[in-house]
């Protein structure tokens, strides 16, 4: 074989792989669609007799804590603190744990709350770094702020679950804001389920634009620049087909850390928050099953559409590049450490099919994407494609993403329609069509980056800055 | 790569995936003027009801006359829509909830809804609306139905029908939720979530206690145990509107009280036993402080928890003796029960308290009471203890003091910084003021 052969035969092995990964996405998008679709109608039809009433006044409802992790977050630590004081939820506790924050952080807790210097005992059922100290208000006895030596997000929580003594926690970022029944909504289905539910994870929605008023958002706006509004697509494609398809098949492997509740029993003995990654939230999730498995106990993990939590998302591009890189190393990180449940029948769907399409669609996938962008032109170079297909084809891929999008607006809209307004929902339609066409580029370089440092060994957490409540 | 076949496959798919982005635009756009038009409607006739509704909820307007008012107003689904939400959204007060259930009967709602609970044919998602809107009026005589929903094959319509049953609290339902209990007790996985069954039975009035007295006696300990947690939670629901609750012979009879003292006490299941001390500690029998006593020295770290527990009222002020021996527990949160409990019961308790932070040996122990008088600010009262206190004493004072430093600087920091001016001391007067200058000189 001589060496245009060799090329042309590498080139059609490349394409066929490209093709056969493009086919494999989109089918497993669809399917997840597909399930979606159903599932968030009916959801929204219960939610008129799931009487949010008894759970928040029946004995049997657990009392929760909200661990709040913040590591420099002065802009927002203290409206968020306030935010989760106003959660309504019975006997709810609040512990905000400043990982060595270097900036103003944990003055302006004090100040804003007139907490004061405790000597409460600290017994790590969870090795941590060390605690600095605790700070509580006679006026607030339901809050409490840990100060620690900074350690890492993984590190923060564990000592927040450690000093937790409900029998279930939730976890907030400190640049998000819970919707005040948010957390309710989230329990209800735990409270309510026969089997014991490990996990559970909320809505995750764009706060950027929208009028906020006393720690809560009033109004739901879209953002003002196209970067946060391709964001908002993103999130509810993101949350209302991938996560809520996934709990439909009861495959969650992925709860989002920015709002999810756990059992704290359940995360001790499963060893506490990992550190080994930088999105600990997943690898806790993998961690979670695995101790199902060894302990023979039939442990859910679960998503809820309904409960909102609203996040401020990265404005900037040089933002947004840093916490995409992050996720995409992240889940390469936990999925390679985790490779043993990959075709695992022990671990059932999670096993079999979540696992594998999260390594073959979402982690290799920014790959094969990119090997797809470099190949098309290529092939067309070399002669093996001629122009028109190749055209017809990237118009394909461009009106597939069109459609799941448009899809995921349509399935918002008619269901939760949280954009009211007329014109909100026309750019949110305009935004779902133009997010292929330059953004999803961004994002794919961003998701390649984060591949190249997992490739080489880099693991630092890569800090995304908030500017505060924008709307 | 390009053959014709691809190029026509390629085609098609575009086609379709062209036509369903355009439909789910179209789809999204037409459905939301059309939800927009349609809540615009709902709204404007809800508006028209509410002042009828109020007036009739009030009395203002004679219910006649309210009532054909409303069935005058409106027609087909959109009327009936409109009534629900604004009747169910409505919370009246105790005394107005049977003009709502009336009305809703009056109007035809009820017997839409009982209608529909019992057609297998409907969706499920209408048969649990139905169910919720029964118990939402509170409807009394649907409760047979009710009962029936528990085994509607949707979880959803059943457990519906669970919290329905609850809101209406007919005594002759209760047994079939105790059934349900029992089964979820055997079978967690088919039956309801013992939480939600849990929730409703507790919702019940006390006097139904009795029923549960066949699952008191049940050989599974686990339906012994839901037993007696539901009792435990009919207990506290009852005693949160009181602050010195307790039972008497019209709501637990000889027969549940001799059960609760004897063999529930001394149960085999140690969660039997830890959940019963919370009834227990209500009971109106004399032999109830003994048998708390007892439990006190239980073997097991969670019943002894639940005793100290179960003793933190002011009317158990004499165990105070009995509460701090467990200061010195080998659990972590017994001792951190027992502080709390010491506080609650009183001078008494709180003596018990500072002695044993003074005078004791055990570090674990006095790192706990530390906690505990900062956690509840009893530094002054501490402090006040000690300036009455004889030499020695004092001299105890300042070596634990020390010593609790050498663990913990932080405390000694704590003392230094606090202010006679704090409100604790304050409250205190001049006796702790006094004794915080004693104490920071001898700490210095």
């Amino acid at each position: 074989m001589n060496w245009h052969g060799l090329v042309r035969g590498g080139e059609t092995l490349l394409s066929a792989v490209v093709f056969s990964y493009f086919l494999l996405a989109n089918a497993a998008y669809t399917a997840l669609m597909a399930l979606s679709l159903r599932r968030v109608w009916i959801h929204v039809r219960r939610i008129v007799y799931l009487n949010l009433d008894e759970t928040r006044h029946s004995p049997a409802t657990p009392p929760v804590t909200l661990i709040m992790p913040a590591w420099n977050e002065q802009q927002v630590v203290v409206e968020t603190v306030r935010s989760a004081l106003k959660t309504d939820y019975p006997g709810l506790r609040v512990i905000l744990v400043d990982d060595g924050s270097t900036d103003e952080s944990l003055p302006r807790l004090l100040d804003a709350f007139e907490l004061e210097r405790a000597e409460l005992v600290y017994r790590p059922e969870i090795a941590t770094g060390a605690v600095r100290g605790f700070y509580t208000s006679s006026e607030i006895p339901n809050l409490l702020v840990i100060s620690k030596e900074h350690g890492g997000k993984f590190d923060a929580l564990n000592v927040g679950i450690n000093m937790c003594r409900t029998p279930y926690y939730c976890t907030l970022d400190s640049d998000c804001m819970l919707e005040r029944d948010a957390l309710l909504r989230l329990m209800r289905p735990i409270v309510s389920s026969p089997i014991d539910t490990v996990a559970s994870g909320g809505m995750v929605r764009v706060m950027n634009g929208s009028q906020v008023k006393d720690g809560q958002v009033v109004h739901s706006r879209l953002p003002r620049t196209s970067l946060e509004r391709f964001q908002v697509v993103e999130y509810l494609r993101g949350f209302l087909f991938g996560r809520t398809g996934w709990d439909t098949l009861d495959g969650t492997l992925i709860v989002s850390g920015a709002f999810a509740v756990y059992h704290r029993e359940s995360v001790i003995e499963a060893g506490g928050v990992p550190g080994d990654t930088v999105t600990e939230d997943i690898d806790l999730i993998a961690q979670l099953h695995r101790w199902a498995r060894k302990n023979k106990r039939h442990a859910r993990t679960t998503f809820t559409s309904d409960p909102v939590c609203w996040t401020e998302c990265p404005a900037t591009l040089a933002n947004l590049g840093r916490q995409r890189r992050r996720w995409e190393l992240g889940l390469c990180q936990t999925l390679w450490k985790n490779l043993d449940i990959c075709l695992n029948r022990e671990f059932g769907l999670v096993g079999l099919v979540t696992f594998p399409f999260y390594l073959c669609v979402e982690a290799a996938g920014a790959v094969a994407e990119l090997l797809g962008y470099v190949l098309l032109p290529v092939a067309f170079l070399l002669g093996l494609v001629h122009s028109p297909l190749m055209l017809l084809f990237i118009a394909l891929a461009w009106l597939y993403g069109c459609f799941l999008s448009a899809s995921a607006v349509m399935l918002e809209d008619f269901t939760y329609h949280r954009y009211a307004d007329f014109r909100d929902l026309l750019l949110l339609l305009l935004y779902a069509l133009l997010e292929n066409l330059g953004y999803r580029q961004i994002i794919l370089f961003y998701r390649c980056q984060g591949v190249v440092r997992f490739l080489t060994g880099f693991r630092q957490w890569e800090k995304v800055s908030h500017l505060g409540r924008s709307g | 790569m390009h053959s014709p076949a691809i190029t026509q496959l390629v085609i098609a798919a575009l086609l379709f995936l062209l036509a369903g982005t355009a439909s789910a635009i179209a789809v999204t756009l037409i459905g939301h003027s059309w939800r927009d038009r349609r809540m615009a409607r709902t709204k404007k006739l809800m508006e028209c009801y509410r002042p009828l509704v109020e007036g009739l909820l009030t009395g203002q307007i004679a219910y006649e006359e309210g009532r054909d008012a409303l069935t005058r107003i409106g027609e087909g689904d959109h009327r009936k829509q409109a009534l629900e939400r604004i009747l169910l959204a409505t919370c009246p007060k105790l005394a107005q909830v049977h003009i709502l259930r009336r009305l809703c009967e009056d109007l035809g709602l009820v017997e839409i809804w009982q209608r529909q609970l019992n057609n297998s044919g409907l969706s499920f998602l209408r048969r649990a609306t139905a169910a919720r809107n029964l118990g939402a009026i509170r409807h009394q005589s649907s409760w047979p139905l009710l009962v029936q929903g528990l085994k509607d094959p949707s979880r959803d319509v059943a457990e519906v029908s669970a919290g329905s049953l609850a809101a209406i609290g007919e005594s002759e339902s209760f047994p079939a939720l105790v059934g349900q209990l029992q089964s979820a007790a055997l079978d967690p996985r088919t039956a309801l979530s013992l939480r939600t069954i849990r929730s409703a039975l507790i919702t019940f009035p006390l006097e139904c206690a009795e029923m549960l007295l066949p699952s008191l006696e049940h050989t599974n300990a686990r339906i012994r145990f839901l037993a007696v947690e539901v009792i435990r939670g009919m207990v506290e629901r009852r005693a949160q509107d009181s602050s010195h609750f307790g039972l008497d012979i019209e709501f637990c009879s000889p027969q549940l009280t001799n059960l609760f003292l004897g063999r529930l006490a001394s149960d085999e299941s140690p969660d039997v036993r830890a959940c019963a001390t919370d009834v227990i500690a209500h009971l109106p029998d004399s032999r109830a402080t003994a048998a708390l006593v007892e439990l006190l020295e239980d073997a097991e770290w969670p019943v002894r928890l639940h005793a100290v527990r179960a003793l933190a009222q002011p009317m158990y002020s004499a165990e105070a003796t009995s509460v701090a021996r467990r200061l010195t527990d080998s659990h972590w949160r017994v001792r951190e029960a027992a502080a709390k409990c010491l506080v609650i019961l009183g001078t008494e308790g709180l003596h018990l308290l500072f002695r044993q932070f003074l005078l004791g040996s055990d570090k674990y122990c006095q790192e706990q009471i530390a906690e505990e008088i900062q956690r509840a600010g009893l530094l002054p009262l501490l402090l006040a203890e000690f300036s009455g206190s004889r030499d020695g004493e004092a001299l105890t004072v300042k070596d634990q003091l020390s010593q609790l430093a050498q663990i913990d600087a932080r405390l000694i920091g704590y003392l230094r910084s606090l202010r006679p001016a704090q409100p604790g001391a304050s409250r205190l007067g001049e006796r702790a003021q006094g004794a915080f200058a004693t104490t920071t000189g001898l700490l210095k």
